[in-house]
C-alpha cells in the first residue's frame, strides 16, 4: 500500500487545481484571441522509415518543411502513433485551442510541394545505396534552400520548377564514412553554422528517422554522425575538429549513431569541448514550434508542494521520489496514471526559448501531482566531468537562469564519462559539487545519476542525493518489488531516503502498481517533499568520488 | 586470496542455518561474520568433474539479469578446488567477471571483489572493505556444491553485511546447471539454469 503523505496537502491542490483550472479556462480564451492567428498546414507522415519504405518520401518532406518554416511557421508534421516522440498530434491539438494556430490538412507529398515549392530553389538527389549521403544531402539543402529526393523523385520536383542543386548518386560509392564526412567538411563546414551542428544518428542500417533534419536545414547546420568511440580514430579526430570549431556553448543537436558509439562516449566528447546536447535526432517540427511563443502574458509555474524556507519533519518511513528518465516528450506523460501519484519529471530547459509554446503544453497539462526539474548536467545535456573546470561556473550559471525562467528548483545530473548502469562510476568529485551549490544557490535540492549512483552530501539543509534504484521497463513487478525491499534493508536507518529512477517507457500504472505492493513503512512523496525531509535529517552518508 | 584461521569458524554454523532457512523478513543481522561449513549432509567426495566448463544462461528459465544481457559461468575443478567465474556481459562493451576460488574441504577462503555486479539497479557498490570470505562443500556425491559468501557492501547509509549462500547442482546428464542463490538481504531467491557449451576446439 501506498501512503502518500501529501493527501490532506492534495486535497487543497485539488481545490487550487478547480480554480486555477477554471481560470485557466478563462484566460484561455482571452490570451487565444490575443494571439494572432497562425495559418499553417498539416500533414500525417507514414511510419515506416527505411530507405525502400517511406524514408525516401519523409526526407524530402521534412527537408521542405526546413524552408517553409524559413520566416512563418507553416508546415507542421503529425508523427506516426509508434514515434519516439508521442506528443505531436496532442500537440496539434493544442497548439489549435491555446495559440490560435489553425490547420488545415494536407494530404500527400505532392500536394506540400505545390504548396510550399516557391520557398525551395532547387533539389539534391541522394543515393538510395550510400545512406551517409543523403546525411550529406541535408547539408547541403540548407545551404541551398533545396530538398532533398531520390533518383524517383527527380520528376516530381522538376515538375514544381526545381532545379538541380547536386547530385549524389555514385558519389560516394565505396567511400568510408570518414571520407564522405571528411569531403562533406571541406566542402561546406566554413558555409554552416557554429551555433548548432546535427549529429543525424540513432537507429542504422537501412533506416534513417531524421526528425530534427528540419530544423538542421533551418539553422543551415552541418549533419553528420560520426563517431565519438576513441577507437574510430580518423571518424573520432574528425569529430573533435568539428565541435571544437563550433562557438562556445554552441548545440549539438540529434543523437550518437547506436551502430557506431555509446551515449556516454557522444556526450564526453562534445562536453570536453563546452557544448550541449539537445536530443534527440527524432524531435519533431522544431522549426514550427520554435516560431510558436507562448500566450501573451505566459509565465511558467511548477507545481511546489514546499515551500522554500519550510521545514518538515520526516518519520521513521522509507521515503520514496519517482522521477521520470529521459525528458519530456517521450515515455509515460500520455500514458495512463499521470496525476495519480506524485511524479517528477526532467524538463529539457532550453525548450523555454528553442519551442516555447511546446514547453508550455506540458506546464498547462500538468496536474498536481507533476513536477518539474531541471536538467540534465547544464543548460542542456551534458557531463560535468569532461566540461573544462574554467567552463562549468558559466554553464551552471545558464543552467540556474533557465531553472528561475521555468520556475524549477531542484536540478538532475547525470555523467557517463566514466562509467554507465554496468560498469565504473556515475559519480562526482566533491568540487563539482561544489560548482553546483555556488551556481544554484536557490536550489532546494540536487539529484544525481541515471542508474544507481552514490554521490551524497548536505549542505544547509539543501540535499545532494543519487538514485537508488533504477526501474528498467522490462523488470518484472516481483523483482522490483524485492529490489525496494531489499533497499530498504541494507539501508535499516529511518528515515530512509530512496530516490527512484524510472525508466520512460514504464507507464505511471504500471509503477504505482508496484509501489502499491510495498508495505506501510514505505511513502511516495512529491520530490521537493522529499528533498526537504532529506535535508532535514539526512541519514545517507556524505560520499564524492574522489574521497 | 588466503586462507582463514580456524578461529572464526566454530561460532557460526548458525550462518549457514539461517542462510538455508531463507532470508527473513526485517532487518540485517548485524554478526555476520565469516561463512563457515555445515557438516551435516557433507559430502567429503570431490566435486563432479562434469562441472568444469562453459555454461551460458537459459533467460527464459531464470531470474531476470538485467540490466545486463548475459550471465555466463566458467567452472573449472580440480580435485578438491574449484574455480567459479561468473561473466556478466552486455554487449561488446559492457562486461564484468567475478571469480572466486574455493576448496571443497570447509576451510574458509578471502579474497577481495572490485564491483558488485549482481543486481545493477540497486544503489549498493563494494566499499572501502572489500573482502569477500566464503566456504564451499560439496554434496550429493559431488554433483551439488554449496558455496556461502559474506562480503560487506556499501550502501548510501553506509555499510551493509551481505551473506549469499549459492547451490549449483548439475543435471543427471551433465548438460544442465542449475544455480540457486538466496542472499541474506533480499526476500526473494534467485535461481538461474545454465546449459552447457559444448568445445567445439579440438
Amino acid at each position: 500500500m501506498i501512503r502518500v503523505r501529501q493527501r490532506v496537502v492534495l486535497s487543497t491542490h485539488l481545490l487550487l487545481f478547480l480554480v486555477a483550472t477554471t481560470l485557466l479556462v478563462a484566460s484561455t480564451a482571452g490570451s487565444t484571441s490575443a494571439q494572432p492567428v497562425v495559418e499553417a498546414s498539416i500533414m500525417r507522415l507514414p511510419g515506416d522509415w527505411s530507405i525502400e519504405g517511406d524514408l525516401p518520401t519523409n526526407a524530402m518532406l521534412i527537408s521542405l518543411q526546413g524552408h517553409a518554416n524559413q520566416d512563418a511557421p507553416r508546415l507542421y508534421f503529425i508523427y506516426p502513433p509508434d514515434w519516439t516522440y508521442t506528443f505531436t498530434e496532442s500537440v496539434a491539438e493544442y497548439y489549435g485551442e491555446r495559440h490560435n494556430v489553425r490547420f488545415q490538412e494536407i494530404a500527400t507529398p505532392e500536394e506540400a510541394l505545390a504548396r510550399f515549392s516557391e520557398h525551395v530553389e532547387g533539389y539534391i538527389v541522394w543515393d538510395k545505396n550510400e545512406r551517409t549521403s543523403l546525411t550529406v544531402a541535408f547539408t547541403l539543402a540548407g545551404l541551398e534552400n533545396a530538398i532533398v529526393v531520390t533518383e524517383d523523385q527527380i520528376p516530381l520536383a522538376q515538375q514544381h520548377g526545381l532545379q538541380l542543386v547536386e547530385d549524389f548518386r555514385d558519389r560516394f560509392s565505396g567511400w568510408s564514412d570518414h571520407e564522405i564526412y571528411r569531403w562533406a567538411y571541406d566542402q561546406y563546414w566554413d558555409r554552416t553554422s557554429k551555433e548548432y551542428v546535427i549529429w543525424m544518428g540513432g537507429v542504422w542500417n537501412d533506416v534513417m528517422e531524421p526528425g530534427i533534419a528540419d530544423f538542421g536545414i533551418y539553422q543551415q547546420a552541418f549533419f553528420t554522425d560520426l563517431s565519438a568511440d576513441p577507437a574510430d580514430t580518423l571518424e573520432y579526430q574528425l569529430a573533435d575538429r568539428i565541435l571544437s570549431e563550433m562557438n562556445p556553448h554552441a548545440i549539438v543537436m540529434g543523437w550518437h549513431s547506436y551502430r557506431k558509439d555509446t551515449e556516454g562516449q557522444h556526450v564526453t566528447l562534445l562536453s570536453s569541448h563546452g557544448l550541449r546536447m539537445e536530443g534527440l535526432n527524432t524531435l519533431p517540427n522544431t522549426s514550427f514550434n520554435t516560431q510558436i511563443p507562448t500566450s501573451p502574458g505566459y509565465r511558467f509555474t511548477n507545481n511546489h508542494n514546499v515551500s522554500p524556507d519550510e521545514q518538515l519533519v520526516p518519520e521513521d518511513k522509507v521515503y520514496i521520489a519517482p522521477i521520470q528518465t529521459d525528458g519530456l516528450g517521450i515515455g509515460a506523460w500520455l500514458q495512463p496514471g499521470r496525476g495519480e501519484i506524485p511524479y517528477a519529471w526532467e524538463v529539457t530547459m532550453n525548450w523555454s526559448w528553442l519551442s516555447p509554446a511546446l514547453l508550455q503544453y506540458f506546464y498547462d497539462m500538468a496536474t498536481p501531482n507533476d513536477y518539474f526539474i531541471g536538467s540534465l548536467g547544464g543548460p542542456g545535456y551534458m557531463y560535468p566531468k569532461p566540461v573544462p573546470g574554467d567552463e562549468l561556473p558559466e554553464l551552471v550559471e545558464m543552467a540556474s537562469d533557465l531553472m528561475d525562467t521555468l520556475d524549477i528548483r531542484v536540478f538532475e545530473i547525470m555523467d557517463y564519462s566514466e562509467g554507465n548502469r554496468l560498469v565504473g562510476n556515475l559519480d562526482l568529485p566533491k568540487e563539482i559539487v561544489d560548482v553546483y551549490y555556488e551556481g544554484m544557490p536557490e536550489a532546494i535540492g540536487f539529484v544525481n545519476g541515471y542508474g544507481a549512483a552514490r554521490t551524497y552530501t548536505v549542505r544547509e539543509g539543501v540535499p545532494f542525493v543519487s538514485y537508488d534504484y533504477y526501474l528498467g521497463e522490462r523488470r518484472p513487478a516481483e523483482e522490483a518489488v524485492a529490489d525496494l525491499e531489499e533497499l530498504a534493508r541494507l539501508n535499516p536507518e529511518r528515515p530512509y531516503f530512496l530516490t527512484l529512477h524510472v525508466r520512460q517507457w514504464r507507464s505511471i500504472e504500471r509503477v504505482k502498481s508496484i509501489l502499491d505492493q510495498l508495505g506501510p513503512e514505505f511513502e511516495v512523496v512529491p520530490l521537493d517533499v522529499f528533498l526537504k525531509l532529506a535535508g532535514a535529517e539526512p541519514t545517507f552518508e556524505t560520499w564524492y568520488l574522489d574521497q | 586470496m588466503r586462507r582463514l584461521t580456524s578461529a572464526g569458524r566454530a561460532a557460526l554454523a548458525a550462518v549457514i542455518i539461517l542462510a538455508v532457512a531463507g532470508a527473513a523478513r526485517g532487518p540485517l543481522p548485524t554478526n555476520l561474520g565469516p561463512p563457515t561449513r555445515s557438516d551435516e549432509g557433507a559430502d567429503e567426495a570431490e566435486i563432479a568433474a562434469e562441472f568444469s566448463g562453459r555454461w551460458v544462461l537459459v533467460a527464459d528459465r531464470s531470474t531476470p539479469v538485467d540490466p545486463w544481457r548475459d550471465l555466463d559461468l566458467e567452472l573449472s575443478v580440480d580435485g578438491s578446488e574449484v574455480d567459479i567465474r561468473r561473466i556478466w556481459s552486455a554487449g561488446v562493451r559492457n562486461r564484468h567477471v567475478d571469480s572466486l576460488r574455493v576448496a571443497v574441504d570447509g576451510e574458509p577462503v578471502q579474497d577481495r571483489i572490485h564491483h558488485w555486479a549482481d543486481s545493477r539497479h540497486l544503489g549498493v557498490y563494494v566499499g572501502p572493505d572489500s573482502t569477500r570470505s566464503a566456504v564451499a562443500q560439496s554434496l550429493d556425491g559431488g554433483r551439488t556444491l554449496q558455496v556461502t559468501t559474506v562480503q560487506t557492501l556499501h550502501t548510501s547509509q553506509g555499510s551493509a553485511r551481505v551473506r549469499v549462500y549459492s547451490e549449483y547442482r548439475i543435471s543427471d546428464e551433465g548438460d544442465e546447471l542449475a544455480l540457486l542463490e538466496l542472499r541474506s538481504s533480499r526476500n526473494l531467491p534467485l535461481h538461474y539454469l545454465f546449459r552447457r557449451v559444448e568445445n567445439t576446439e579440438q
